[in-house]
């Protein structure tokens, strides 16, 4: 499966963004994230990726901003002690 | 009689005159009030037709300018510790090649040997340097802050709350580990034991995948449609640890099909008994 979707501002611009991973955590069950990039470099080895709660109503999907902070916090812990688990499964 | 009927009649006359002329005057300034008016009332207009305009430019700005996503951790914020740890990398690099020059100019086999020393000892340095932390730029501090988090993580000391932050794919992995490592055909206690675990871990694993296949089928929806962008928050993220999540999420995509693939054939011989 590829991992591209089609996304929609509220203006109307379309952009391709690549999905690099759809996840939950367990401190909030009830929701879905999704980690994606429109493939902006930030410099050599860096890039910007951007996370969003993942909205449905309707069959129609929102990305959504997670504004609060505890929320954000723990969001950023899961993924970074993912990227260091995947570390060292890899090494 | 007559002369002063007359003359009273020019006063008349006279005096309508007058009036009438007084009437077109102010008529005249009554039309000319009018016609400002007018002209007002249609400056009046179209000065509010442009702050509508205006208000609707800004509307329309502030709507696509609202998620000029908040950058949690500007590149500008990045870990100043970082940057010095390359300066190091890169200086230590720049004395192996000098040393490496040096190296090409001596003769005597020891003395290249000591060379070679010193050149090992400062790409074990640069291998120390690197290996420390992982990277991933915008939320490094975010690690650094968490590892007391993570090690008490490990030492179980966190309320469930806490320690429940990790999301399944890691949990996967961890309980895949967990898995090969056990024996329910041991004998004794241990496999008692081993085959009791073996099943708790089946049943977690059950738990994740059907989260992992959710997410899959919300991916594949996406996929059909497009998908409306309303918020987002942005991190920047080294390309070695964005390629991890997606290594990540491939793995776990290629460990699936293979335990699917295990399944289909366990079925298949099921089906087919082997006739003796």
């Amino acid at each position: 499966m590829d991992n591209f979707i089609e996304v929609v501002t509220e203006d109307g611009r379309k952009f391709k963004a690549e999905v690099i991973d759809i996840f939950s955590v367990d401190a909030y069950p009830d929701k879905d994230y999704i980690i994606y990039s429109f493939g902006e470099e930030v410099s050599a080895d860096e890039e910007k990726v951007y996370i969003s709660i993942v909205e449905k109503i309707d069959d129609q999907y929102r990305l959504l901003e997670i504004s609060d902070p505890t929320e954000w916090s723990i969001v950023q812990e899961a993924i970074a002690n993912t990227v260091e688990n995947e570390g060292e499964v890899n090494e | 009689m007559n002369n002063s009927r007359t003359v009273y009649v020019k006063i008349l006359d006279d005096r309508i005159a007058d009036l009438n002329k007084q009437i077109s005057a102010l008529d005249r300034q009554i039309q000319n009030k009018k016609f400002v008016l007018a002209h007002d009332e249609k400056k009046l207009i179209s000065l509010k037709k442009e702050v509508e305009k205006i208000e609707q430019e800004k509307r329309e700005y502030e709507r696509t300018n609202r998620y000029e996503y908040r950058d949690t951790f500007p590149i500008d914020a990045l870990d100043a510790r970082y940057d010095s740890k390359e300066a190091k990398v890169r200086a230590i690099k720049s004395q192996i090649e000098d040393l490496n020059d040096l190296k090409e100019q001596l003769q005597s086999t020891s003395a290249k040997k000591r060379v070679d020393r010193k050149i090992e000892r400062r790409q074990e340095k640069i291998k120390k340097l690197k290996n420390k932390e992982t990277r991933i730029s915008g939320i490094q501090r975010n690690v650094i802050l968490s590892k007391r988090v993570i090690k008490n993580l490990k030492n179980k000391a966190m309320s469930k709350q806490e320690a429940n932050v990790d999301y399944y794919t890691s949990k996967l992995n961890d309980t895949q580990t967990l898995k090969d490592r056990l024996d329910p055909n041991a004998a004794g206690l241990k496999g008692v034991k081993d085959s009791v675990l073996n099943t708790v871990y089946e049943i977690k694993e059950k738990h994740y995948m059907k989260k992992k296949a959710k997410h899959d089928a919300i991916l594949n929806e996406m996929q059909q449609r497009s998908v409306g962008l309303v918020g987002a928050n942005a991190i920047v993220m080294s390309r070695n640890a964005a390629n991890r999540l997606r290594n990540g999420r491939d793995q776990l995509n290629q460990m699936l099909n293979e335990q699917a693939n295990e399944n289909t054939q366990t079925n298949e011989n099921n089906l087919n008994p082997v006739t003796l």
